[in-house]
């Protein structure tokens, strides 16, 4: 074959092709059948994709539920929830001084244990109120008094107390989550918590309220 | 510089003397162009593109050969038409495109219809894995990365240097007495240590003391905090840390410390560490 004929197209009409003997058409029912089926198909797999999840909730941390005085185990630490207290004021007595928290609303305490799996941690617990609204620990009591600056290290467990500031009507049915105090910018973002269902009902804490007593004493260094 | 000189572009000159409006300029002149109306294209014009065209001269084209080249087969007239009734759909995806062929080549027959879907949901069941896979991969390998740490022992006795300091282990002991408030089954440890700064950036180690770790043989870790710490460190001469931390009694004799360069590396292990034999 010469070469000029490869680089030159070959520009003669091709010839016509013959006209193809044609299959028996589809019955009509069988195209609208395809079509129904394609569509559902297609709605189908657009509907799936609201089974997915959000970018919050890919990010979302590991959650191990219980409640009251249960073990939780997750790969990094272990906690439970071991006392559950009322009080109309904090006292923080530390060497030199002494610190008094009060509030117009009601401190909730609550008494965490916790033990490490590897590794020392310190650990942040906030409460999550039945309605979904969010306390982090109060700020009035001296951290150093609370749970934030324990380490909470492998091999044994400690306790340490926890104080949030919420309005009374609140706390019926809330929860306390207990996380590992992280970076939020640096570090892993994918950390086991623990929710302890704090298993208080309208009356009890109607009941815990109003026995709730001035000046509940705490020590920290 | 006079007009021969081959360096002068006579873009700029400094005026040799006195500048003035009949300096010469040293550029030669050019002829005459005519630029229009536009001459004549020439006979032979020859193209300056640099792009290798094969040069076609008037009256030596070459001859066209002829098409088909005598030799081979004739084209068939036309695609062979089907048979019978057209395959099922799909059926005849997976064929090779028909070659030119000089004979009707046999039908060939589609696959069976069960044996086409189950290849089908094993192909597309096996495309859903290799995505997982490949994400989940993708994920594990950069969080590897991210998290990538590299302990390095020191032997009994010697010294390392981490991060500008020269570090040395003086000794890890029960420490007597014990403090009070002890939790049931810890015992506290005294970890005494010794650094040297090697010039004047690992002279900070007295303002952020690094993360000291002691780690049992199953690497679970304990804190350990400094107690006493030299107030000021200077290149070549030693400072003494002296380390105190609770560890469980079972593990007391067997604990060893893991330097790192700071708490937050300490707090997530990554990065360059020391671990001292005891």
């Amino acid at each position: 074959m010469a070469l000029s004929s490869d680089l030159v197209p070959d520009t003669s009409p091709a010839p016509a092709p013959a006209d193809r003997p044609r299959g028996p058409r589809r019955p009509a029912w069988h195209r609208i059948a395809a079509a129904v089926l394609g569509v559902a198909l297609a709605a189908g797999a657009v509907y799936a994709q609201t089974f997915t999840m959000s970018a919050d909730q890919r990010r979302a941390p590991l959650t191990f539920s219980a409640g009251p005085r249960q073990d939780v185990r997750t790969d990094h630490f272990s906690a439970r929830l071991e006392r559950v207290e009322f009080a109309r004021s904090v006292r923080v007595k530390r060497t030199y001084a002494t610190d008094e928290a009060t509030t117009d609303q009601v401190f909730l305490i609550i008494k965490i244990g916790a033990t490490g799996a590897r590794r020392p941690l310190q650990l942040a617990p906030f409460l999550v109120t039945a309605d979904g609204l969010r306390f982090n620990a109060t700020d009035k009591v001296n951290p150093t008094a609370t749970i934030t600056e324990k380490w909470v290290q492998p091999g044994w467990w400690r306790s340490a107390l926890c104080f949030f500031e919420v309005p009374p009507d609140k706390i019926a049915g809330a929860r306390v989550v207990v996380q590992e105090k992280v970076n939020d910018l640096a570090g892993d973002q994918y950390l086991p918590e623990t929710s302890f269902d704090l298993g208080l009902t309208g009356a009890q804490v109607r009941q815990g309220v109003e026995g709730a007593k001035d000046g509940y004493e705490v020590s920290g260094i | 510089m006079n007009a021969q000189d081959p360096r002068d572009t006579g873009v700029w000159r400094p005026p040799a003397a006195e500048p003035s409006w009949f300096t010469p300029a040293p550029r030669l002149p050019r002829p005459d162009v005519r630029v229009w109306p536009p001459p004549a294209p020439e006979e032979d014009q020859r193209s300056t593109s640099t792009v290798p065209m094969p040069a076609v001269t008037n009256g030596s084209v070459p001859p066209r050969l002829p098409w088909p080249p005598p030799g081979t087969p004739p084209r068939p007239a036309a695609a062979p038409a089907p048979a019978a009734a057209p395959p099922p759909f799909g059926a005849g995806r997976a064929e090779p495109p028909a070659a030119p062929a000089t004979r009707s080549a046999p039908e060939r027959r589609g696959m069976p219809t069960a044996a086409r879907i189950t290849l089908q949901l094993f192909g597309a069941v096996a495309l859903s894995a290799a995505l997982l896979a490949v994400t989940g991969y993708d994920a594990l390998s950069r969080f590897e990365k991210d998290n990538a740490h590299d302990v390095r022992q020191v032997a009994q006795g010697q010294e390392a240097t981490l991060l500008n300091t020269r570090w040395r282990l003086l000794g890890v002991k029960v420490m007597s007495p014990q403090p009070e408030n002890m939790a049931p089954g810890t015992v506290s440890m005294q970890v005494d240590l010794e650094g040297t700064a090697l010039n004047e950036k690992g002279v900070y180690y007295s303002i952020a003391p690094p993360g000291f770790r002691l780690g049992d043989g199953t690497g679970r870790t304990w804190m350990a905090l400094a107690f006493k710490q030299p107030d000021q460190l200077s290149p070549g001469t030693p400072g003494r840390f002296s380390l105190v931390s609770s560890v469980p009694k079972a593990v007391a004799g067997e604990v060893e410390l893991v330097l790192w360069p700071n708490e937050n590396a300490a707090a997530r292990e990554i990065g360059q560490a020391l671990r001292f034999d005891r």
